[in-house]
């Protein structure tokens, strides 16, 4: 019985410290396809000229999920509604967010490119989301290297943790 | 109903307001909405509606207009209008935006007409006699803006590009070239109008470019252009005719006369380009000249 107790505490520390650790390695890629689709649209704007929500739908049909859900919601939500497709972009971050792994600042840096999306030029478009893309591959890196360093020492640390729980309590 | 392609665009106090009117009198135009301002209908007769477009409204109206992509635009602003589903154009008016003192675009539109476009099969079939001899005549069509120049021109084009087996009128392969959308009316390069089974269109090109684009590629016993006047068209269309092609185009001017006191014009006229000119008036009536301006057939109004 005793043997069994010790196994779940330590079967449990496991799944947390793995739990932990994939939101780094979420994180890197959750940004990486955000990276992906921001350039998809950049292209689709500048070169093909299709409408915000021909290019979303194109994304959510290429791209992965949880960022493909998202790009879904955003396209349906656009030709319904009266408002700009800046506050769209906005409110359905918002109601996405916790489907990602990003931290507050990834999320600020989204809205950043949802600013004013759809309302200027094709060439203010294009730099605007040139200008977010190169932040994101910044903090893909920042992530990438976060996640090297600290997703190992997560895991390790709960079992070890676990292990220790369950000699004290043996 | 022809208008309806334009009602998911206006706000809905808007469209149970002008819906009726619409319904009733089949001759509006023209819809016209002022920021602030009363709604108005215009056609035969006018119409001020106690609906005020509000700034809300306005901003919903740009949103729907543009889809939410300002961007796909540019070219369209530039040139003051948009065209819809169905081959409605919206006149715009706002602010312009310059650069180099050259209009780049436009931003705070305020101010729409929505010209409502209207397909009449069949106003271009008593004018075939003089139209069509042993083939299709080149032909200008002249008349000011609303007479229903493009209206014409696309049953001619649909005509055409159908053929009148009934007549023995066999269908040419048609090219038209349609700078402004408004004569397939083209949505994602897709007629919305009825321009015939061998039409071919290029939309949204400017037209001397377009004509000779055609005329390499799509090899037309029929080119047809809307509103011409630059001195590239006259080039293109001289290309065209050279090239054995029937050129039916039309231009805005108020008479015959005040059309060939322009340059382009004059050239083409005194080249003898076009077999036939056809004067419409603001009535419907029309007027057929010869090569030579002279008149063959005068005042008869369209059925």
């Amino acid at each position: 019985m005793k043997w069994a107790g010790a196994f779940f505490i330590i079967l449990a520390s496991f799944l947390i410290g793995w739990r932990k650790s994939k939101t780094y390695s979420d994180r890197v890629k959750h940004i990486r396809q955000f990276e992906s689709a921001l350039l998809t649209m950049e292209t689709a704007i500048v070169f093909g000229a299709d409408s915000i929500e021909t290019t979303a739908r194109f994304i959510a049909g290429t791209s992965e999920k949880p960022a493909s859900l998202f790009f879904h919601d955003f396209a349906e939500k656009l030709p319904s509604s009266e408002t700009s497709a800046d506050y769209i972009w906005t409110s359905t971050l918002q109601q996405h967010k916790n489907r990602f792994a990003f931290k507050p600042g990834d999320i600020r840096l989204l809205e950043q490119a949802g600013h004013m999306l759809g309302a200027c030029t094709q060439e203010a478009e294009e730099r605007r989301l040139k200008h977010v893309t190169a932040q994101l591959e910044r903090r893909r890196e920042e992530a990438l290297t976060e996640e090297q360093r600290l997703a190992g020492v997560v895991r390790a640390v709960s079992v070890l943790s676990g292990l220790l729980t369950a000699i004290l309590l043996m | 109903m022809p208008y309806e392609a334009i009602l998911p665009y206006l706000p809905e106090t808007i469209v149970q307001a002008v819906t009726p009117i619409l319904k009733k009198d089949t001759h509006i135009e023209e819809i016209r909405l002022r920021t602030g301002q009363p709604v108005e209908l215009s056609g035969a007769e006018q119409y001020f509606l106690p609906v005020v477009f509000t700034e809300k409204e306005r901003l919903a109206f740009v949103h729907k207009l543009t889809k939410h992509s300002f961007y796909r635009l540019e070219e369209q602003l530039k040139k003051g209008y948009i065209t819809i589903e169905g081959g409605h154009r919206i006149g715009l008016a706002g602010q312009a935006v310059l650069k180099k003192g050259l209009i780049h675009s436009m931003t705070n539109l305020s101010f729409f007409n929505i010209r409502v476009a209207k397909e009449k099969k069949g106003i271009a079939r008593h004018l075939l006699p003089v139209l069509y001899e042993k083939g299709w005549e080149s032909t200008l069509l002249i008349g000011p803006p609303r007479s229903g120049k493009t209206t014409l021109l696309r049953d001619i084009a649909r005509m055409a590009a159908s053929g009148q087996t009934e007549l023995g009128i066999p269908a040419s392969k048609t090219s038209i070239v349609d700078e402004r959308s408004e004569i397939a009316g083209c949505l994602n390069g897709v007629p919305q109008l009825d321009i015939g089974t061998r039409a071919d269109v290029l939309d949204a090109c400017p037209k001397s470019e377009g004509m000779m684009m055609m005329i390499r590629s799509m090899s037309p016993d029929v080119l047809i252009a809307d509103e011409i006047g630059r001195a590239e068209d006259a080039y293109a269309m001289s290309e065209a005719l050279n090239a054995g092609i029937t050129v039916i185009a039309s231009v805005h001017a108020h008479s015959y006369e005040e059309a060939i006191r322009r340059l382009v014009i004059r050239e083409i006229k005194e080249s003898g380009m076009f077999k036939r000119y056809i004067e419409i008036k603001p009535n419907h009536e029309y007027i057929v000249r010869d090569q030579h301006g002279k008149t063959l057939k005068a005042a008869l109004a369209w059925p």
